[in-house]
């Protein structure tokens, strides 16, 4: 009974009693802040997809004279994955937040239709692999274009064998796929990336454990951790 | 322990509060936010919690509700309520200054309920709460309402009910005026008086103006700068007749709004520069002349028939209750909205020779052109925003100045000394704000008063001949307060014109102004000039039975999820009252997903001809209209044919050519391919916009966590960003107006173009993120995730869904089998 009144002893000072065991070791426990702000954030990919899907219908006569060039700006598609993972920084955000996205455009009307769920999934799959790889410790430019580039390559890979929304020459297959790679690495890795440091620095993470992503060093794979509180030295340019 | 009995005793038992030594460290600061806060609070006590800005005073509020369990922040001391730490679920309410923060769910009834659903409380005692809670706030019969129709008001009164569910021992209460007109004060405080009287809870309440509540509270507890209480005693030492005048000189010292002490009393005495309009016509110092004016933010005008004339050196402040249309005519008067009636002409003062000819009406000038004469502070400081620091922030605005100095003058050195000119500029603007050592930091990181003022200064830089402030005293302390009626005062003082909308005595005597009461020319409404949340009487929609839309009075703009000024997506659900409307969400999604895998696993356009031909038989049972739903569908048309054609083009050849390209060429195999993939395309929308056009994210959302069991954390955190979403919808326009008042509309060429774009989409990300952090604050205040939680509304599954499953099995079967004996049977894999 959590309410009733129990003998207040000084030797249960709250700050103690606070320490809820389920999330201190790893911190690995999505907190309500967490989901509620990469649900928003998803939520908003889903709106930008929407646009984005109705304007790729003239984008992508740009790419007529030679069609798998197209998916030099499929990237588009793969960035909540990233901004997820970056903000977040707990497992599965960039599942989740490319999921919610792709689910939210259906939802809005797409040409892609109730198939996002999936390629959402892989996607979104292919992101989280690779920090998943580095133990959600590291999150430089680096690890977040290898994300955009993973998942830009099981999209690929979705669009022609699990989900087959294209009939290209087996070359074209190969070009098709490897523009999509590349573009995921810029347009899905290194576009979040600097996204979440401005969004950093204007200290609206301030509940999430991307608080100080715009004082962690930007070299390509030598971030070290996230932050620590204690330790930490808030760097207050002016102060 | 069952839900009854947690019921039952929370039901009248107001919490004890004790706080010893206790302090608080944000995660990622040095600093604590709260150091050695000792208080004792007895049952049902009754606090007001005062002091300047950045005392922690939220932080010790958020403390007590137990909503401070960041991992990596630190605490210290110890804080108890009860005898145990905060925390526990459904003990103490929160109410927040941001009225949108608590607002969960869509509808009023819903919303309130949540906290109930959280405590896992029966369905039938949920709904009973729901309706005592409403009462309680008075807003009966309510439940129906969307939450968009709210006033800023009812929505704080909405806010309380949902913590008033709960039953809580505690509520707190974050400033919860700040954004209300007197009579939106009047009746929060009324409500939470009467439901701290039935319940007997404890009350804390953070202020800053403490008038209101001084005779309504016991104690009164100030704290210093760090957070120490620094005065506890009981209220009546600072009431204006029968208080203490040692005490009341010592709170007015410490920044706080003491009833009866005049905060202008502290400023140097003032006297505005007669303005000529008191004296004779003059007509070159005439900056705008209304006559007739309507303005409008929708179809249906808000005012009408303004008249009014601006001179130089004028001050005059537009009053009225809030949601009257004061805002609207402020933008309109800048030249931000256009206007909907009547003539709105710019004087000889603002036709400034040398900057080449403009139209009369400020609406038609150039964003650059507008920015140089008009200056307008928004509610919302973070919509002036655009760079990464103060100072740049600052020196955009002063180069705008400097483009109007220099204009006509030859480049080179010229342009050399005018940046030396705006450094200086900027410097000693930093210097009047007291801002100085600030001015690397991201603006949005300042605190609300530093932002306020930051805000002024980024429009008074520019040096605009008349400026316009929406609201600019919200929210403030007295300090605050005063340097900001310091800066508006050498304005007039340099011959500056100042026109706000404002419910503050203090800011218009301060600026020895005029008022100009717009309630009278409210447009249509002649017999009750009040709008619903100030009039004296019960608003006449809560009397109405069962609205599912507030009955509109006659020409107020209420926003509707459908209006007009909402840009972007319409969200779904247009037609939730339909045969297939009245379906179990999940039952769609079934049947739409089957026919997308038929669709999917074949690649051939017979099969995905009879999907289009059976969606568009099913437009009648889904209650859309052949119009409305070609509007929707005829670009996914378009992209069916690109989509045949780049398939045409590079698919893999088979048969005769058919046209060649040198670089590729079209086959029969190829076009065929492509009219297969075209078509698909095209068929695969259709299910999913029956789908979502007929169905609520709220109703899917509960056969999501009812049926489907996936965690409601998730699944109400996913619904609540698209809440959050859909209120931030008109907030791209909003964004654009800013945009446009700090000359940056003008802007030429491609990269400019990006840039202003990119400014906008990082702006409303920002504003989304913070927006979203409150409500998940809201959220986990209301008891989301503390334990088993309860649906109020069932989610029913009902023989007409397993038609709905049945129908869609069928119709995949049916294009694959029409495939099949046609021949065009294709396996994708």
């Amino acid at each position: 009974m959590s309410t009733s009144p129990q003998p207040a002893g000084p030797s249960q000072p709250s700050a103690s009693l606070r320490a809820d065991p389920r999330s201190r070791p790893g911190r690995r426990r999505w907190t309500i802040s967490d989901i509620v702000i990469a649900s928003t954030l998803a939520v908003a990919c889903g709106v930008i997809f929407w646009g984005w899907n109705l304007s790729y219908h003239l984008v992508s006569n740009l790419f007529l004279a030679y069609p798998p060039a197209a998916t030099l700006v499929h990237g588009m598609w793969l960035f909540p994955a990233v901004l997820g993972a970056l903000v977040i920084r707990k497992p599965g955000a960039a599942i989740f937040c490319e999921t919610v996205a792709a689910v939210v455009s259906a939802l809005l009307g797409s040409q892609f239709g109730l198939t996002v769920l999936s390629s959402g999934l892989i996607q979104g799959l292919g992101a989280e692999l690779i920090f998943l790889a580095v133990l959600y410790r590291r999150f430089t430019p680096g690890v977040a274009m290898l994300a955009g580039a993973c998942s830009g390559l099981f999209g690929g890979i979705t669009y022609h064998w699990i989900v087959p929304m294209y009939a290209f020459a087996p070359f074209e297959t190969i070009v098709h796929i490897a523009c999509f790679v590349l573009s995921g690495a810029v347009l899905a890795g290194l576009l979040p990336w600097m996204g979440v440091r401005a969004l950093a620095a204007t200290s609206v993470l301030s509940s999430l454990a991307s608080r100080n992503a715009h004082l962690e060093p930007a070299g390509l794979f030598h971030g070290r951790r996230a932050a620590q509180p204690a330790g930490d030295h808030r760097a207050d340019s002016a102060r | 322990m069952t839900a009854e009995a947690r019921a039952r005793d929370t039901a009248t038992r107001g919490a004890r509060i004790s706080a010893r030594d206790w302090g608080y460290c944000h995660p990622g600061r040095q600093d604590p936010s709260v150091e050695g806060f000792t208080l004792d609070v007895t049952p049902g006590e009754r606090v007001l919690l005062a002091g300047p800005s950045g005392a922690g005073k939220s932080t010790v509020l958020y403390g007590l509700a137990g909503l401070l369990d960041d991992d990596d922040g630190t605490p210290a001391g110890e804080l108890i309520i009860d005898g145990c730490a905060p925390g526990a679920p459904g003990r103490a309410g929160v109410v927040q200054q941001d009225p949108d923060a608590q607002l969960v769910m869509a509808s009023v009834g819903d919303d309130v309920a949540f906290a109930a659903e959280n405590l896992g409380l029966p369905r039938d005692e949920t709904w009973r709460r729901v309706e005592e809670a409403l009462l309680e706030v008075g807003l009966p019969q309510s439940r129906h309402r969307d939450v968009a129709t709210l006033s800023g008001g009812e929505k704080q009164r909405i806010g309380l009910a949902g913590m008033l569910v709960m039953r809580p021992g505690l509520l707190l209460l974050d400033e919860v005026t700040a954004h209300l007109d007197p009579e939106g004060v009047r009746r929060i405080r009324d409500a939470v008086i009467s439901a701290a009287n039935q319940t007997g809870a404890t009350l804390v309440i953070v202020e800053h103006r403490i008038e209101p509540w001084i005779d309504a509270v016991d104690t009164l507890a100030v704290l210093d700068g760090t957070g120490t209480v620094a005065f506890r005693g009981p209220a009546r030492c600072v009431h204006p007749f029968h208080g203490d005048p040692a005490v009341r000189e010592d709170m007015a010292r410490r920044d706080l709004w003491v009833p009866g002490i005049d905060p202008l009393a502290a400023l140097p005495r003032w006297r505005r520069q007669e303005s000529p309009s008191d004296a004779r016509n003059a007509p070159e110092d005439m900056l705008l002349e209304a006559s007739g004016l309507s303005v409008s933010h929708s179809a249906s005008p808000a005012l009408t028939g303004i008249d009014l004339r601006v001179f130089t050196r004028d001050a005059i402040s537009i009053v009225g209750p809030n949601g009257v249309g004061k805002s609207t005519l402020l933008l309109t008067l800048a030249g931000l909205l256009p206007t909907h009636g009547g003539a709105l002409r710019a004087g000889p003062g603002l036709h400034q020779p040398g900057l080449g000819r403009i139209p009369d009406d400020p609406w038609q000038w150039r964003s650059a052109d507008l920015a140089r004469r008009i200056g307008t502070v928004f509610q919302d400081p973070e919509h002036h925003f655009m760079h990464s620091s103060v100072w740049e922030e600052l020196s955009a605005g002063a180069q705008l100045a400097t483009m109007q100095s220099s204009t006509g003058s030859s480049a080179g050195t010229a342009e050399h000394a005018a940046d030396s000119d705006t450094a200086g500029r900027v410097e000693s603007m930093l210097e009047a704000l007291g801002l100085s050592t600030l001015a690397g930091r991201n603006p949005y990181s300042l605190s609300g008063g530093e932002k306020r003022r930051l805000c002024l200064g980024i429009t008074l830089i520019a040096q605009p001949r008349l400026l316009l402030l929406d609201e600019p005293s919200m929210g403030q302390d007295a300090s605050t307060f005063q340097a900001m009626v310091q800066v508006l005062r050498d304005y007039l003082d340099s011959g500056g014109t100042i026109v706000t909308s404002t419910h503050d005595d203090f800011l218009t005597r301060g600026l020895d102004g005029v008022t100009l009461d717009v309630s009278t020319h409210q447009a249509g409404c002649t017999t009750d000039p009040e709008a619903p949340d100030s009039a004296a009487g019960r608003p006449p929609s809560a009397q109405a039975t069962v609205p599912t839309r507030r009955p509109v009075p006659a020409g107020r703009p209420v926003p509707t999820g459908s209006g007009p000024a909402q840009p972007g997506p319409a969200l779904p659900a247009s037609s939730a009252s339909s045969w297939l409307g009245r379906r179990n969400p999940l039952s769609k999604v079934a049947a739409a997903l089957i026919i997308t895998i038929a669709l999917v696993c074949t690649m051939d356009w017979v099969s995905a001809a009879v999907v289009v031909v059976a969606c568009c038989g099913l437009l009648a049972a889904a209650g859309i209209s052949v119009g409305r739903f070609l509007r929707w569908v005829w670009p996914f048309a378009v992209g069916g044919v690109l989509m045949a054609w780049s398939t045409a083009v590079a698919g893999e050849d088979s048969g005769r050519v058919l046209l060649n390209l040198g670089y590729a060429q079209v086959s029969e195999g190829s076009l065929a391919l492509g009219a297969a993939l075209g078509a698909r395309a095209f068929a695969i929308v259709l299910p999913c916009i029956l789908l979502m056009r007929t169905t609520s994210p709220t109703g899917l959302a509960d056969s999501l966590a009812q049926d489907l069991r996936l965690s409601s954390r998730f699944v109400l955190g996913a619904l609540a960003g698209m809440n959050v979403m859909g209120q931030l919808s008109g907030h791209w326009h909003v964004l654009g107006r800013a945009l446009r008042a700090r000359g940056r509309l003008s802007d030429r060429g491609v990269v400019a173009r990006m840039r202003l774009f990119r400014n906008r989409c990082f702006g409303i990300l920002v504003m989304a993120i913070r927006k979203a952090s409150r409500m998940a604050v809201s959220m986990q205040a209301r008891g989301l995730g503390s334990g088993p939680r309860s649906w109020a509304r069932p989610s029913v599954w009902t023989p007409a869904d397993a038609v709905v499953i049945g129908g869609g099995t069928l119709l995949a079967i049916a294009a694959l089998g029409t495939a099949t004996v046609a021949g065009t049977f294709t396996l994708a894999w």
